[in-house]
């Protein structure tokens, strides 16, 4: 396996864990690595490696970084990553399950705990912005760019 | 000899009734075929368990469905085994403003990929076509038996007449049950209200056989092309159009315009292969154009163009505003959907406005396997908070496509370009909506929420999408029936008033296009000029 190739196994294998709790297995990884060589995606700006660097640190990171990117760069290279691996995931087994399959049936259960998500992801955004949104400033200047909204 | 160019709904609708009455057709078609299905038996989810390589199947192997951010505001694409159907022909070269046309050269034209809403239009909606609902109805029966139409005789006939050969409706998942079941319970305050109306939608899909098509087994699978064939699709009617010896089916042809004789007809259609090449001319004695709106006027004007060095420009164009509402059930949430129902719409919403043609049409499909990753993205949260939020409201999301009338005006047109000249100039496209268009669309999907909070239902914040002009696919009025003999019209018969010897049989000769979906109405009046005029 080439060292490019390394990095986006293990980039999936983070991303993947972030999303659905279980490291994606080597089909979903196959597909991933596919899709970087069909060129799906652009080569990353200062900023764009910052959020990789950050999601890919772990699952703490992935949410900072993700929680972050949504409201200030959503389409940033992190964000189409991430919603190219979830496409993936639930179109193959047995990751759909975990896609689709409620956790619990009870209303109340289920608010409660989107409720406690959304206030972590709420929180998440307000961790990250104190240094994400100085940083993608001055790399967005250093590229010539405005912040992506 | 009868040319029809175009195997789309009208024209294979017209060639069967010529075949039937013993008449000899030949087609004219460019004629892309899509895939074979892919284990017909299985459902949805057996799928994603057993296919070696499932996301292919789903999101294409270069992940042309996939909605990445930054690409498109839709709530879906076109899946991989229907790409065929809007794969664009090279050298057919446009240019549209304020539009996003899509056309198509499918076996089977651009209802290949469609949901198939059947709602024949009423007295009101035709007050502007040269025929009533009298008129037509027995070539809307004629069509229904054909294709196999399913649905209720419920509160939606009011704006539905109810034609024969209707079958009995299919089953409807639990979600679509509840909303109805709700709509019986608020059923006067939504009528006095807001003049909303719910009911089943009638859709070209079989709850019962019909020939040799099985009826739908609820495999999940609408979404990726019926592999059953429950699911009509006029390359359905193509294949009983071949079976007839009299039938001349020639694929992989492109129609590029006809020549006209010194008396003023058409004499010949010129064609070349779809993959370039020569010109051929095909003699006629008559010409049908089926290759929908922008395409059979395209065919027209380059037909005026070679043949008199005149560049004309048809008035009128239309095509259906569509918005998409997305809403939460609040009353389902915390049930687990299931894959193993039919996948499109089986609840209409039918809202009155002051005037007949201020009618807005809804479809309401509950998402059950949709890809998700379009909706989520959307939604303001990272995307494993979103997921998680998706997850648990799975079995309460749904979306009202609804569906705003459109009128002919000046100033809406197609036309070619032919700065720089040449042997074949793009087509140009120009529409700009009407000036209370806005107005009209914000208080029809006011309405439609409403509709919705009194079914339980809550719409999120920011998130009904306005699909842009061209989207809905509905094309129409370009050489519209008229009662005044006018250049570039047509007469009752749809024959045109140019060309003695030329006929449409797709949308192109609508005068008016109501809110509903309008492909029912193009079979049946195709059937109708079949049956009145050969």
């Amino acid at each position: 396996m080439s060292a490019p190739d390394a990095i986006l196994e293990r980039e999936c294998a983070t991303l993947g864990h972030y999303l659905v709790g279980v490291p994606p297995d080597s089909y979903v990884r196959s597909k991933y690595l596919q899709a970087h060589v069909d060129r799906l995606f652009d080569s990353a700006g200062g900023f764009d490696r910052l959020l990789m660097r950050l999601a890919t640190s772990g699952r703490f990171g992935a949410k900072l970084a993700d929680s972050y990117a949504r409201i200030f760069s959503p389409t940033s290279l992190l964000r189409r990553k991430l919603v190219l691996l979830l496409a993936i995931l639930e179109t193959c087994a047995p990751s759909f399950h975990l896609i689709d399959e409620l956790d619990s049936r009870s209303r109340s259960l289920l608010v409660l705990r989107m409720s406690a998500r959304v206030a972590g992801s709420v929180l998440a955004v307000v961790a990250a912005t104190p240094f994400l949104l100085p940083a993608q400033m001055v790399l967005a200047r250093k590229n010539g760019r405005s912040v992506d909204r | 000899m009868i040319v029809v160019v175009g195997s789309g709904a009208g024209g294979v609708h017209f060639a069967l009734s010529l075949l039937k009455k013993g008449r000899a057709v030949t087609m004219i078609d460019v004629g892309k075929a899509g895939p074979e299905p892919v284990a017909p038996a299985s459902t949805l989810n057996d799928l994603k368990e057993t296919l070696d390589d499932p996301s292919s199947y789903f999101l294409g192997p270069r992940n042309e469905a996939v909605l990445l951010p930054g690409d498109s505001d839709e709530y879906y694409g076109f899946p991989p085994n229907k790409q065929h159907v809007f794969e664009h022909l090279p050298g057919f070269a446009f240019d549209a403003d304020g539009f996003a046309p899509l056309f198509s050269f499918a076996r089977g034209g651009l209802a290949q990929a469609w949901t198939g809403g059947c709602y024949p239009l009423n007295d009101d909606e035709l007050e502007a076509f040269p025929f009533s609902y009298t008129e037509i109805e027995p070539h809307y029966a004629e069509v229904a038996r054909r294709i196999g139409i399913s649905g209720s005789v419920d509160d939606l006939a009011r704006f539905m007449p109810v034609h024969a050969h209707l079958l009995p409706p299919l089953d409807a998942d639990p979600h679509s049950v509840q909303l109805l079941e709700k709509y019986d319970r608020h059923r006067d305050w939504l009528n006095r209200k807001l003049g909303c109306h719910m009911g089943r939608t009638r859709v070209a899909t079989l709850s019962r056989a019909l020939d040799a098509r099985k009826p739908c087994e609820y495999l999940g699978r609408c979404l990726w092309g019926c592999p059953i064939e429950a699911l009509y699709t006029p390359s359905l009617t193509l294949r009983e159009c071949l079976t007839f010896p009299a039938f001349n089916y020639v694929p992989a042809t492109e129609a590029l315009c006809f020549r006209i004789g010194t008396d003023g007809r058409v004499t010949s259609l010129v064609v070349r292969s779809a993959t370039g090449g020569s010109e051929q001319e095909v003699p006629l004695d008559t010409l049908v154009l089926a290759a929908g709106t922008l395409a059979s006027s395209k065919i027209v004007m380059s037909s005026v163009l070679r043949e008199t060095g005149e560049t004309i420009r048809l008035d009128g164009l239309m095509d259906n505003r569509q918005v998409l509402v997305p809403f939460v059930n609040l009353n389902m949430i915390g049930h687990q959907f299931s894959a193993e129902t039919y996948q499109y719409h089986l609840v209409g919403m039918a809202i009155e406005g002051d005037h007949p043609d201020d009618y807005v049409h809804g479809q309401v499909t509950t998402l059950k396997t949709a890809l998700l990753h379009p909706f989520i993205q959307r939604l303001p949260f990272d995307m494993r908070t979103s997921l998680y939020v998706t997850r648990a409201l799975h079995g309460a999301l749904g979306l009202v496509n609804v569906n705003f009338r459109d009128r002919r005006r000046d100033g809406n047109y197609v036309t070619l370009d032919t700065k720089p000249a040449s042997a074949d100039p793009a087509l140009l496209i120009h529409y700009r909506p009407e000036e209370d268009e806005a107005v009209r669309v914000r208080a029809g999907v006011r309405k439609i929420k409403r509709a919705l909070l009194r079914l339980g239902c809550i719409v999120p914040p920011g998130m009904a999408h306005v699909r842009p002009m061209g989207a809905s696919v509905h094309y129409a009025g370009t050489l519209p029936m008229t009662s005044s003999p006018d250049r570039w019209t047509t007469d009752e018969s749809c024959r045109s008033r140019d060309f003695e010897n030329l006929f449409f049989v797709d949308a192109t000769s609508f005068p008016f296009l109501p809110a509903k979906n309008l492909t029912f109405t193009l079979m049946a009046n195709a059937v109708r000029v079949a049956e009145t005029v050969f």
